[in-house]
């Protein structure tokens, strides 16, 4: 079992490394429900504990608020820095981003990659249980 | 003290308090409960609810306020101090905390200190009757009630997170018309600090939960500050089958619920614009003013 997340953390990581290239983004992590890091690529200055601590918690306050509607994506928007947040099988997917650069494109960014993630999640799952 | 009649109706309220918290032991609704609790009288019971609340979400804000009101109806005003500053901790502009550490020096005597923390909350809620009339008898009477004004103001005179000078306590309800008269949104509704809805676009339907909305802004304002990511904007949820965005507003919290398609970067502008020129007579006073 150990293994097998040791495997799809390391295929997540590389799911998350183009994110330093698009547009205003700072970085990207992979935490679990409550909050530890599996999996980040993160621009210098960026916590990766304190970001995961702060996105499970923007996650699950996300679901609460939300009752039997199921999350897309949580944002929060602070004058330094923004968080969007989406849910993925793993626990969740959190996009750090400047507040300056535009919210829409951020939060389709974070959707797109959380589907992608959780395709790797499965291949890699199941490449696994395919191992002797 | 509380709207609620005999005996008999105070200890039906509070068995109803109780009965809808543990439906939902999770709930940020907590501190509303534990406030409804000690408006009934019941400090002993409040003071359990809030603690086992803080307990689950020790970085909840108003969770700290409450506690301290309750400290002070039992009369320890060193603990509810502690508390107020805890909520400061996590929320530097929470208005009620800083009015209630106001009025705790005020009654120390200390009135230069005093007169600070009025002057925090009017900067974060200006038209906070209470904070207004601490700073009137913390300056002896002898000064203005004007609120101070806020640091690094825009050119529309607010920042994003604070409330136009415009809207007063009576006008609240022209704020959720404006926003709902929008094309892109669908309802709206305005929630004060405790949790009251003040007005909605929607009448009928399913209830409003202003304690929940006001319990999610405030906990992710606290999040915001522990971050260090600056004062908090705005937040979104988009949900499979809404989006919703949540606007603080000093002492206050605007929820819109956004038709499907709509444009978060255009809204979250468009509204703020609109939020800060007040309604279109707004402008008119403005211009001839």
């Amino acid at each position: 079992m150990a293994e097998q997340t040791g495997h799809a953390v390391s295929a997540l990581q590389e799911s998350l490394r183009p994110l330093l290239e698009a547009d205003g983004i700072l970085g990207g992590m992979l935490c679990t429900e409550d909050g530890l890091p599996l999996s980040s690529a993160l621009t210098p200055g960026l916590d990766e504990e304190s970001l995961a601590a702060a996105g499970a918690r923007i996650g699950q306050l996300s679901r609460h608020q939300l009752g039997d509607e199921d999350l897309e994506a949580g944002v929060l928007d602070a004058s330094r820095l923004r968080l969007v947040v989406a849910p993925v099988s793993l626990g969740y997917l959190v996009l750090a981003a400047d507040p300056a650069a535009p919210i829409g494109p951020a939060v389709e960014l974070a959707k797109q990659l959380a589907a992608v993630i959780e395709q790797t999640a499965e291949e890699t799952a199941v490449g696994d249980a395919r191992r002797p | 003290m509380s709207d609620f009649g005999g005996d008999e109706d105070r200890s039906a309220a509070a068995d109803d308090c109780l009965r809808l918290l543990a439906r939902e032991p999770n709930s940020l609704r907590f501190a509303e409960y534990a406030d409804r609790l000690r408006q009934l009288e019941r400090l002993s019971d409040a003071m359990v609810v809030c603690k086992h609340g803080l307990a689950r979400h020790p970085g909840y804000a108003t969770g700290h306020v409450v506690m301290a009101e309750i400290l002070l109806d039992a009369g320890t005003p060193e603990m509810a101090a502690h508390h107020l500053r805890e909520a400061l901790k996590l929320d530097p502009s929470h208005p009620r905390a800083h009015l209630m550490l106001g009025k705790l020096l005020l009654t120390q005597g200390d009135k230069g200190r005093a007169a600070a923390e009025f002057e925090a909350s009017l900067r974060a809620s200006p038209n906070l009757v209470e904070a207004q009339a601490g700073l009137a008898e913390a300056r002896g009477a002898l000064t203005t009630t004007q609120p101070p004004a806020a640091s690094n103001s825009t050119a529309s005179g607010r920042k994003a997170g604070q409330r136009p000078e415009w809207l007063t306590a009576d006008r609240i309800g022209d704020l959720v018309d404006l926003v709902a008269a929008r094309p892109s949104v669908d309802r709206a509704h305005a929630v004060d600090a405790d949790g009251r809805v003040l007005a909605s676009s929607i009448f009928g339907g399913p209830r409003i939960s202003g304690g929940a909305d006001v319990g999610f802004v405030n906990e992710l304002r606290g999040l915001a500050s522990r971050l260090a990511a600056g004062r908090l904007q705005s937040l979104a949820l988009c949900g499979s089958q809404t989006l919703t965005l949540y606007l603080p507003l000093g002492d206050l919290v605007l929820v819109a619920g956004l038709r499907p398609g709509a444009d978060l970067d255009e809204e979250i502008s468009d509204l703020g614009d609109a939020i800060s020129a007040g309604p279109p007579g707004e402008m008119v006073r403005a211009d001839n003013g």
